[in-house]
């Protein structure tokens, strides 16, 4: 059951990745960078990186939500062009149909069907494991250690951060 | 751009550099190349043009492309060995993607197809970094997981990019476009010997860092960004052409130049591990970036161009821009060859 969640997220963290890189209007493309967040804090919820994936939904979709209010606000099309409306992402849809179908053959004529519907022998990919202490939960290790022996890390990483930010103002600011 | 915000972000660019140069852990050395890509976007859009503007979005989206598989490469070294050593990349799907990574952003071969793009849209001295320090951070992650690279990969690379470096240069009159198609060629010749002796590589960084140096800062002197440009430079400078048929004849790899000097010891080296056939190749090969060196040579200082310029003199005659590391980079850039014995205990 859980294996099947995360495989349904992952295809929509995919299609909606799809969105932001091939959109038709920016709405959209905020709109498909946010789905791919939530769904990529998902799959890092299931795989038991509970308080990692609430801080990035918050953090980070907080951030984003921010951005796609402003993408919103600056591409006030009255009637955005959205994906239905292009031929080409029609096409893609079909040749998504053919090849769907062709999946399918594959599958049940390959003898697949424990690989994939069964989620046998996905090895490494399942969950990757570093071992536990057994008296705390390993991501609360992990963020403990980020805020003392791994100090300069956050230093730098802000830093890296901060210079985005101003990377981004400096070039959309004009001259 | 406001002094305060150009002295942050030229200091982030040392500072990443730096990052990848001595970090041992992968997540820093990933940062820092990041920091270096984002960093330098805005110093090559100081004219914000359409041009420069397109160039460096596509800086940024090969860049971008490169970091991502460079984090995929990681992150399968880190699941096969469980840590994130620099040094201990022995996944041969993480390394080769790494060595792919690797070479999009240095602009290696197959994935060269930006250099010139960018380097032609963006300022000389914008230009002059990327072709030159931006490529510290990427040589010094190759020179560290050298070990470990596929040697038909590398090789393959190499080849193809001192071949794409002659070739792409043959019809080009922008000079920006034959630097970049000059560096590309000099990469490849950087990571040919990267397997079989890794300080030639540094050696052959640190003369093409100097050579392409003096290069950019004689054409910055006079604003020279095509032929017909540095055909004129007689009348402003005319000793510039002579020591602009120097430099370029240097970089093209003439014997009595420092340019000689790499060419040379990787010839040399790779004629010791019993490769025959790749040396001569790329020695005939290098001879399509002579012969475009030459042309420009031939242009500035050997003929006159049938311009519309009729007089000898300018009306200025004073300089408007002081180079003031110009003759130290000249001499460096001809005169370094007897030095050989002291690059090779350097490094």
């Amino acid at each position: 059951m859980m294996m099947y969640i995360v495989f349904i997220m992952s295809v929509i963290f995919v299609i909606s990745l799809v969105g932001v890189s091939s959109k038709p209007s920016p709405i959209y493309g905020g709109l498909g960078l946010i789905v791919s967040g939530a769904m990529g804090c998902g799959i890092v919820f299931s795989f038991g990186g509970s308080f990692l994936g609430l801080m990035v939904f918050l953090i980070y979709l907080g951030g984003m939500v921010v951005v796609f209010g402003y993408t919103a606000a600056m591409a006030t099309e009255q009637y955005p062009e959205a994906w239905v409306s292009n031929k080409v992402v029609l096409g893609g849809f079909l040749l998504g149909l053919v090849v769907e179908f062709l999946v399918v053959l594959y599958i049940l004529w390959g003898e697949k069907t424990s690989f994939v519907f069964e989620f046998n022998g996905l090895g490494d990919w399942v969950v990757y494991d570093v071992g536990e202490s057994g008296v705390f939960s390993e991501e609360i290790t992990g963020i403990a250690a980020l805020y003392s022996y791994g100090t300069w890390l956050v230093v730098v990483t802000g830093w890296s951060l901060f210079i985005g930010v101003v990377v981004i103002m400096e070039i959309t600011r004009g001259s | 751009m406001n002094p305060f915000i150009s002295i942050m972000l030229l200091s982030t660019l040392i500072l990443s550099t730096t990052i990848v140069t001595i970090s041992s852990h992968w997540l820093f050395a990933w940062i820092g190349l990041e920091m270096n890509m984002m960093a330098i976007i805005p110093i090559m859009m100081k004219n914000p043009t359409p041009r420069a503007t397109e160039a460096s979005t596509k800086y940024f989206l090969t860049q971008a492309t490169a970091s991502a598989l460079l984090m995929l490469a990681i992150i399968i070294n880190l699941m096969h060995s469980g840590q994130w050593t620099v040094m201990k990349l022995f996944n041969p799907t993480a390394s080769l993607l790494m060595t792919m990574a690797l070479a999009i952003k240095l602009g290696l071969a197959p994935f060269h197809f930006w250099v010139p793009e960018v380097t032609q849209g963006i300022p000389l001295t914008t230009g002059l970094i990327l072709l030159t320090w931006q490529k510290l951070a990427p040589i010094s992650i190759l020179y560290q997981i050298s070990p470990s690279i596929n040697l038909h990969l590398m090789i393959t690379m190499s080849f193809l990019s001192i071949l794409i470096g002659g070739w792409g240069g043959l019809n080009q009159t922008q000079l920006r476009k034959i630097m970049a198609y000059s560096s590309i060629a000099h990469m490849g010749w950087m990571t040919t010997i990267l397997l079989y002796n890794p300080s030639l590589t540094m050696l052959n960084l640190l003369i093409y860092i100097i050579l392409t140096f003096t290069m950019f800062t004689l054409l910055i002197q006079n604003s020279t960004t095509t032929t017909l440009l540095l055909s004129q430079t007689w009348n402003t400078m005319p000793i510039m052409t002579t020591f602009t048929m120097l430099t370029l004849l240097s970089m093209g790899g003439l014997p009595p130049l420092t340019g000689f000097m790499p060419k040379w010891m990787i010839i040399q080296e790779l004629t010791k591990n019993d490769t025959l056939l790749l040396p001569t190749l790329m020695a005939i090969t290098a001879l399509l970036n002579l012969y475009f060196y030459m042309r420009l040579t031939y242009s500035t200082a050997l003929t006159l161009f049938p311009s519309t310029n009729n007089m000898k003199m300018k009306w200025q005659f004073h300089p408007t821009k002081q180079m003031t590391l110009l003759p130290t980079a000249i001499v460096l850039s001809t005169m370094l060859l007897p030095l050989t014995p002291m690059f090779f205990i350097l490094l």
